[in-house]
């Protein structure tokens, strides 16, 4: 859905769990629509073929599982300027702070640290929906 | 695991005595022709109707079937006694909502609120089959406001899961799931419908009265926004039809309806449509079937479960995947709820119960039909697990969490993007006759067909992705996916999708204008110069102005549908000029 949305060529899944887990990265790839490329990277490979060095292979949509990844792809030298936030579980330990959006207390220092770096964040778990601003609910978490 | 399952016997008994009661309802009302007096009894049993839709005891065919303004529609028309002109009803509203899909735990649009609600209004208001939609679709954006409150609300009833899961009682986690969370649904599903139902209809009619005396051309206004209401759903569909190299078919289809003159049996049609998909596929993706030779090993199963086991868990995901769906979780709850007779029968102790129900009382989320073949696979570790393998807890959650994002993509695409619209395409153009324009009386067949088309194809593939996840164990879904077929299903949905989406421009969007004037002596009456270019050039050319909004704008839905109306409303003001039909005459007249 978010390929059809935004018209994305290329999907690269940032994670290092992934990475090393062959069965997932067949299921990955063949779940994919057809036309699609996808790559499953670890995140020092992430930062090497997504830096600034690398050659442009299209409109890519680059996916991680937790804030923990964006912030190590971000120090690890990956400027970014914009990161949405899609569906993430709750759980012990764990709040919703927006719709099915939940975080741990780590994660949000992650992503009031990540804002403080500049990025623009936002939080949408459907495309075609209205986004929210992390930014607007920062003070409030 | 005996008294679940009479609690489920239970459930559906209820279910069809209150069809029965219907039933007997129709019986009772007598047959004139004014509008029916929508009774409390009638507007109550439309309320429960309502939340029959939402509710899991119908072997998830409530969302899938009654949750749709065709089903709807023919149920009011059964409760008022007036049948013929529910299906027609709610035939129509279900065009707007043929490219509706909710995805990701988001509800845009309420299809089952302007189904029920919508048809109940039109009738009792007796706004009649051709301004329905007008009514139905601005109800359809309410129900934003109740699901909103239901996945809130329902996110505190895990918690009490978590201390039945804490204590190992299974039966509780289980009721947790599917009886904790109905009174509430019920109260906020059935008794606003209700009051709605029951003192909207008098409303509606006073108020269309008022017009019909007052200001004639509103009712027109409300005939042509729904005119052309047809023409945002089929574009909402379009909008992952209309791409890659089967756009074109599209185009095919509305020439060959448009040269049968809109009067086509649909079915035909679309048997066509599949030849030519048949077809396509074979020149685009070839016959296939080479690349699974080898592949389906199967797992050697420990035998501590039968096949009858895996289906008990099969039938309570498949009522209760969503019975307790929720911000939180999702449906985590349904989750653990489905791997309780597993769990009854693998372990004894009171800590492997604890522990496996704390398991999988997790976040859960994927598409419940396609999604089960990680119900099979999981079923499969803990078996094995149970047998002395040595299974984590993570490797379980691993398959979980890595499977249910892309079983949720494929899921959504086969059933809300392929399965569904088609359906309904189908159980629309019956219920109709064919014929959209004038047919004020419509088919019960067509819910019927559609009913019985989605049945199988949730049902039966259902239960054979659930099997085979639970005989292969977690390779089935590479298995599956190697071979190519869903591939070449999707191709083949995207060319019938595209020739049907064509024929149905010419059947139910309605557009044409009644402007025309005189220059110097020769009457220039504007439709008869465009039909003359190419006959129903107005209902595609809007379909493709509001696709564009849609795909390269990024106008939302709604704001659309509200444009739609005002334009149709106010474009019926009689300030343009026209011709009056039998003397020619110079008058005023509205747009369309």
């Amino acid at each position: 859905m978010w390929c059809k949305h935004r018209r994305f060529t290329r999907i690269v899944i940032v994670d290092d769990g992934v990475a090393a887990d062959s069965f997932m990265q067949e299921v990955l790839s063949l779940a994919a629509p057809p036309g699609l490329e996808v790559d499953v990277l670890s995140i020092q490979e992430g930062i090497d073929a997504l830096g600034e060095n690398a050659p442009n292979r299209g409109a890519t949509m680059v996916l991680m599982k937790s804030p923990q990844t964006a912030r190590q792809l971000h120090d690890g030298g990956l400027a970014f300027s914009a990161l949405n936030i899609g569906g993430i579980g709750s759980g012990p330990g764990r709040k919703n702070i927006f719709k099915n959006i939940a975080a741990s207390k780590e994660e949000i220092v992650i992503l009031k640290y990540l804002l403080e770096q500049g990025v623009e964040i936002t939080l949408l778990t459907v495309p075609g929906e209205k986004s929210k601003s992390f930014a607007d609910l920062a003070s409030k978490l | 695991m005996k008294r679940n399952r009479k609690q489920v016997g239970i459930a559906m008994g209820i279910s069809l005595l209150l069809m029965v009661v219907s039933v007997a309802v129709v019986k009772a009302a007598p047959e004139v022709q004014e509008p029916p007096r929508v009774s409390l009894l009638m507007a109550l049993i439309i309320g429960i109707l309502y939340y029959l839709s939402m509710s899991p005891w119908i072997a998830n065919l409530g969302f899938t079937v009654l949750y749709r303004p065709l089903v709807a529609g023919a149920l009011v028309g059964i409760v008022t006694g007036r049948v013929g002109e529910g299906v027609a009803i709610g035939a129509n509203i279900n065009v707007l909502y043929l490219g509706w899909i909710s995805a990701g735990g988001s509800l845009p649009g309420d299809p089952g609120l302007a189904g029920y609600l919508g048809t109940a209004l039109a009738l009792g208001g007796g706004l009649g089959v051709e301004g329905a939609l007008a009514v139905a679709a601005p109800l359809g954006l309410l129900g934003g406001l109740t699901w909103s409150l239901r996945m809130s609300l329902c996110s505190i009833i895990p918690h009490w899961a978590d201390r039945f899961a804490e204590e190992g009682d299974v039966d509780k986690v289980a009721r947790s799931n599917y009886i904790y969370s109905q009174p509430f649904l019920f109260v906020i599903y059935a008794i606003p419908v209700m009051l709605a139902a029951y003192l909207g209809s008098g409303a509606v009619a006073a108020m269309l009265g008022w017009f019909a005396g007052n200001a004639i051309w509103v009712m027109s206004g409300l005939y042509a926004a729904s005119g052309m209401l047809s023409a945002l759903g089929i574009a909402l569909n379009l909008k992952f039809l209309f791409q890659g190299n089967v756009w074109p078919y599209f185009f095919v289809g509305f020439a060959i309806t448009t040269m049968a003159s809109g009067g086509m049996n649909l079915i035909l049609f679309a048997i066509i449509g599949a030849a030519v998909a048949f077809v396509h596929v074979l020149f685009t993706e070839g016959l296939g079937g080479g690349a699974a030779e080898g592949t389906a090993e199967e797992r050697k199963a420990p035998g501590l479960l039968t096949r009858q086991d895996v289906f008990q868990s099969f039938i309570r995901w498949l009522c209760f995947s969503h019975s307790t769906y929720n911000w939180e979780r999702m449906q985590g709850m349904g989750f653990a709820h489905s791997m309780t007779p597993i769990i009854k029968k693998l372990y004894t102790t009171k800590e492997d119960i604890s522990a496996a129900l704390k398991r999988h009382l997790v976040f859960f989320n994927t598409q419940p039909d396609v999604g089960g073949i990680i119900h099979g696979a999981v079923i499969a570790m803990e078996e094995e697990r149970a047998a002395g393998a040595d299974i984590t807890d993570d490797a379980i959650n691993g398959v979980k969490t890595g499977l249910m994002g892309p079983m949720a993509g494929i899921g959504d695409t086969l059933q809300q993007g392929i399965l569904i619209p088609i359906a309904l395409a189908l159980g629309i153009s019956i219920a109709l006759g064919g014929n959209m324009e004038g047919a004020t009386r419509g088919n019960l067949l067509g819910p019927i067909v559609y009913f019985v088309l989605v049945a199988i194809g949730i049902w039966g593939g259902g239960w054979f992705l659930y099997w085979q996840g639970y005989k292969q164990g977690r390779t089935a879904v590479t298995n599956i996916l190697r071979s190519g077929t869903l591939n070449r299903v999707i191709t083949g949905a995207g060319v019938l999708g595209n020739w049907v989406m064509g024929a149905l421009v010419v059947q139910f969007v309605s557009l044409s204008t009644s402007v025309a004037f005189r220059i110097g002596g020769t009457p220039f009456e504007v439709q008869a110069i465009l039909d003359s270019i190419i006959p129903n050039l107005l209902p595609l050319l809007l379909v493709l102005l509001i696709w564009w909004l849609l795909t390269k704008k990024n106008v939302s839905p709604t704001t659309i549908m509200i444009v739609v109306i005002l334009v149709g409303v106010l474009g019926s003001i009689p300030i343009w000029p026209g011709l009056n039909a039998e003397t020619g005459e110079a008058i005023k007249t509205g747009l369309f």
